[in-house]
């Protein structure tokens, strides 16, 4: 019996995609991996989950969760011929408590789908990456993903309380509670982030904000780069960590202003886009703090949109950015490196004449307040020897931003992409123990192979090398 | 207590000192000053299958009593603080004082607990310990950025990254946090920061249940047997408003409930939406006091001996309602300090074993007696 035939006696021949154009679709996420899918199921409850994980282990094939396929480092694409287990059937909403700020979501629910179901209680979850229309709660665990409003709120990890997860053996777990504090090792938070590496994360609780009964949100056009990031600084070192700090440069914002026409000042040398959220005389007071500074800086243009129909405007053409760039070329490839906010400027220099050396045109746009860096390549994949260049270049910026105290991603993950370049960060001995969280979880090997780590970094045994 | 080996204790006379911390029991007393000295001394204990034990200020839950105790004074101190960039790495030795003092030129802080200054940063990682303004920063975890650790198998390693955003490979600092030194010892932590130069007050008010629900993002909501109190900070004019809101009694500052000092300490931990219920099981037991986070779920007991039916009946509680009690006193089983293991022992176990081979960092500490 091979595997597809015994899932689909498990699930119904309609709920296991085998076929070659079906699994096609399946073979890519958003980034430049290509995969291998021997076949993709749609289970839709916990149970079949365990199911399918045990037959995957009985005919020993690796398993890779899904969720929308928004990501871009391959996280959710099988680099060897393997089971693609897609969750975006789980998309129950649960247990609504507006006490405790907490629902329980299935990964399948697509993020921003979450925060409107919960605008009638006045409460959201903080996370939100540009791709909040199309990605998915789960792959928000699986990447610890961030967004604009992680700079006040913090990152996915600190805003999952618990997660039911289907361990590589096919066990079901829970990690973390709904109570603080669960007695033992806090694998909740080692399982967010973890890029479907060490089990299939079925249900999650997630911790829902109380949404703010006022918010502002300037637009702000700089003359230079340097007094766009010297507000930055300044607005932080005052006290004041806004809602949102995202900067543009002047190419992306030309790529935005061309696609949205939301009035993005097209002559400043940056833009920069606060937030700020609270009670009507907070954001007030903060607006006010903010466009002083920058006014210190030498903006002249800074405007603050009037209401929700022009706050929803300027936000689409920071969330549009990528999009917008295929006006400029046919392919573009997303960088996405942090480094100590205090060295962006100094980096982003270092990232226009990395690209000017290979001819590549640069387009920057960044969550400035938490030093998230996403440097944009537009290009034409079919110009000979283009490919190569931008990952050349690529791997310089990688570099660079290493160099200043950075590290490999910020938010989108190591996925298969960037897992050779981990020993760029971290020692032997450092994947060695990483390894060994892997392995505490998947003694075999069979959950989402070939990702964040190298291969080989399980390299020390018990007994340990001495030197 | 086990007489060491002479060649353990020959090869870690370099760090061996005399004075033994109150309240501890070892075969030896060491202070590493750098994190090779500590690969060394965790290397030397596994080899010789010799358990060791983190000491900080003491007030930290042990294991079974350590043949050594590895006193953590000797590493202590500013490493790297990068004050623009909101990031700060100390040795385990520092004190939370000692901390503050450093962070408070600039207004910054790593939101650590509050009332305790002469606990060390070690002990507070270690335990994954938080303040009392938990509702409005989220808990100490979300602050540790990055950890340099020794593991049980001897070998140092850095996890994590100095940076406030960052998923690069799995976790480990978030890991050992809360681990209790039952994965190795830490040598130095990188909290991430945040400005803390608002205005504050402290609002005394009837109903803390209500004012959780109406108060825009407060600090804290606290309750304890004397009444309860509303944390707020941030724009005065806004400040007035919401005191005006609350009805209730406003003083400038943070003042924090004073708990007197107790060699039993008792925590349950609930489902926030449960806090009012489990406040009034504690009372209807006969503790006389607590402390009680509204938003959070947290309930501090303030009792002075281990009264295991008092124990017993409100874990079962907890439990009941999907959390836990936490208790630490000399002398408690595994179970008494823990309650039910954990869903995930398996993972755990392998997860102690693959860290700690040997089996020597504070053997039995965690839930499950791992």
């Amino acid at each position: 019996m091979s595997l597809t035939s015994d899932l689909e006696r498990l699930l119904g021949p309609g709920r296991v995609r085998h076929h070659p154009l079906d699994v096609a679709v399946f073979a890519k996420d958003a980034g430049v991996v290509p995969g291998s899918v021997l076949a993709a199921v749609l289970p839709e409850t916990t149970q079949e989950v365990a199911a399918i994980v045990r037959l995957a282990n009985r005919h020993e094939v690796p398993i890779v969760p899904r969720g929308a396929g928004t990501g871009l480092a391959g996280g959710a694409v099988p680099t060897e011929p393997g089971l693609l287990v897609v969750l975006t059937r789980f998309t129950s909403i649960e247990d609504v408590d507006t006490v405790g700020r907490t629902a329980w979501v299935g990964p399948g629910v697509i993020n921003l789908d979450l925060s409107r179901a919960l605008t009638g209680e006045g409460l959201h979850f903080a996370p939100d990456p540009s791709s909040q229309s199309a990605c998915t709660i789960g792959g928000n665990v699986g990447t610890n993903a961030g967004g604009p409003h992680c700079l006040a709120d913090g990152t996915t990890v600190a805003h999952i309380y618990a997660a039911e997860l289907v361990t590589p053996s096919g066990d079901v777990v829970v990690v973390g509670g709904e109570a603080p504090d669960t007695p033992g090792l806090d694998l909740r938070a080692v399982v967010v982030g973890s890029e479907g590496t060490l089990g299939i994360v079925t249900r999650v609780l997630v911790r829902l904000m109380q949404s703010p009964p006022d918010v502002a949100t300037l637009l702000i056009g700089f003359p230079s780069v340097e007094s766009a990031a010297a507000t930055v600084s300044d607005v932080i070192a005052s006290g004041l960590i806004p809602a949102a700090l995202e900067m543009m440069d002047k190419r992306m914002v030309a790529a935005v202003e061309n696609f949205v026409h939301a009035g993005y000042p097209t002559d400043a040398a940056a833009v920069l886009l606060a937030e700020v959220t609270g009670p009507t005389s907070t954001v007030l007071a903060d607006t006010e703090r903010i466009a002083d500074i920058a006014r210190e800086h030498g903006a002249d243009d800074v405007r603050i949109a009037t209401d929700d129909d022009e706050r929803a405007l300027l936000w689409k053409g920071r969330k549009s950015a990528f999009g917008a760039v295929a006006q400029a070329a046919p392919d573009y490839y997303l960088h996405d490196t942090v480094v100590p906010r205090t060295r962006l400027v100094e980096v982003m220099n270092q990232i226009y004449e990395i690209g000017d050396r290979y001819g590549l045109m640069m387009l920057n746009v960044f969550h400035a307040g938490d030093g998230n860096l996403h440097p944009l390549v537009a290009f034409d994949a079919k110009e000979p020897g283009m490919l190569e260049r931008v990952q050349a270049a690529a791997k310089e910026m990688v570099k660079a931003s290493i160099e200043v105290g950075g590290s490999l991603s910020g938010e989108h993950g190591i996925g298969f992409e960037k897992r050779d370049l981990m020993p760029l960060v971290f020692s032997a001995v450092d994947l060695d123990a990483q390894a060994r969280v892997k392995e505490a979880f998947d003694p075999l090997g069979l959950m989402n192979p070939d990702k964040v780590l190298p291969s080989g970094s399980r390299c020390f045994d018990a007994a340990g090398v001495r030197l | 207590m086990t007489t060491l080996p002479d060649t353990l204790t020959a090869a870690l006379a370099d760090v061996a000192v005399d004075t033994v911390p109150p309240g501890i029991e070892a075969g030896l007393v060491v202070e590493p000053h750098t994190a090779e000295d500590l690969a060394r001394i965790v290397r030397a204990a596994a080899d010789h299958g010799v358990a060791v034990t983190p000491v900080g200020s003491g007030s930290t839950l042990r294991g079974a009593d350590a043949a050594i105790a590895v006193v953590t004074g000797g590493l202590a101190g500013v490493i790297d603080y990068q004050p623009d960039d909101l990031t700060i790495v100390v040795g385990v030795g520092t004190t939370l004082g000692a901390l503050d003092d450093v962070l408070d030129e600039r207004g910054l802080s790593a939101i650590l607990p509050e009332t305790s200054p002469d606990r060390t940063v070690g002990g507070v990682v270690a335990t994954s310990s938080s303040g009392y303004r938990r509702l409005g920063y989220g808990p100490t975890r979300d602050r540790i950025l990055e950890v340099t650790m020794v593991t049980g198998y001897g070998e140092i390693v850095r996890a994590g990254g100095r940076l406030v955003k960052n998923v690069t490979g799995y976790d480990l600092s978030r890991l050992v946090t809360g681990s209790l030194g039952s994965l190795g010892i830490i040598a130095s932590v990188c909290f991430k920061l945040w400005p803390v130069t608002q205005q504050r007050r402290t609002v005394t008010v009837d109903d803390a249940g209500a004012a959780l629900v109406e108060t825009f993002r407060p600090v804290a909501v606290l309750e304890t047997e004397a009444g309860s109190t509303v944390y707020l900070q941030g724009d005065p004019t806004t400040m007035d408003e919401q005191v005006r809101h609350l009805r209730g009694d406003a003083v400038e500052g943070f003042t924090w409930p004073d708990v007197p000092a107790s060699p039993v300490r008792i925590v349950m931990n609930v489902p926030p939406r449960s806090l009012t219920a489990a406040i009034s099981e504690v009372r209807a037991a006969g503790v006389g006091r607590f402390v009680a986070q509204h938003g959070v779920g947290v309930i501090e007991l303030g009792v002075d001996a281990f009264d295991e039916s008092l124990v017993d009946a409100l874990r079962s509680w907890a439990e009941t309602h999907g959390g836990s009690l936490i208790a630490s006193a000399p002398g408690l089983t595994s179970a008494q300090r823990w309650g039910a293991p954990p869903d995930t022992i398996e993972i755990q176990r392998r997860m102690k074993h693959l860290f700690d081979p040997a089996g020597i960092c504070n053997p039995g500490v965690l839930p499950g007696g791992l």
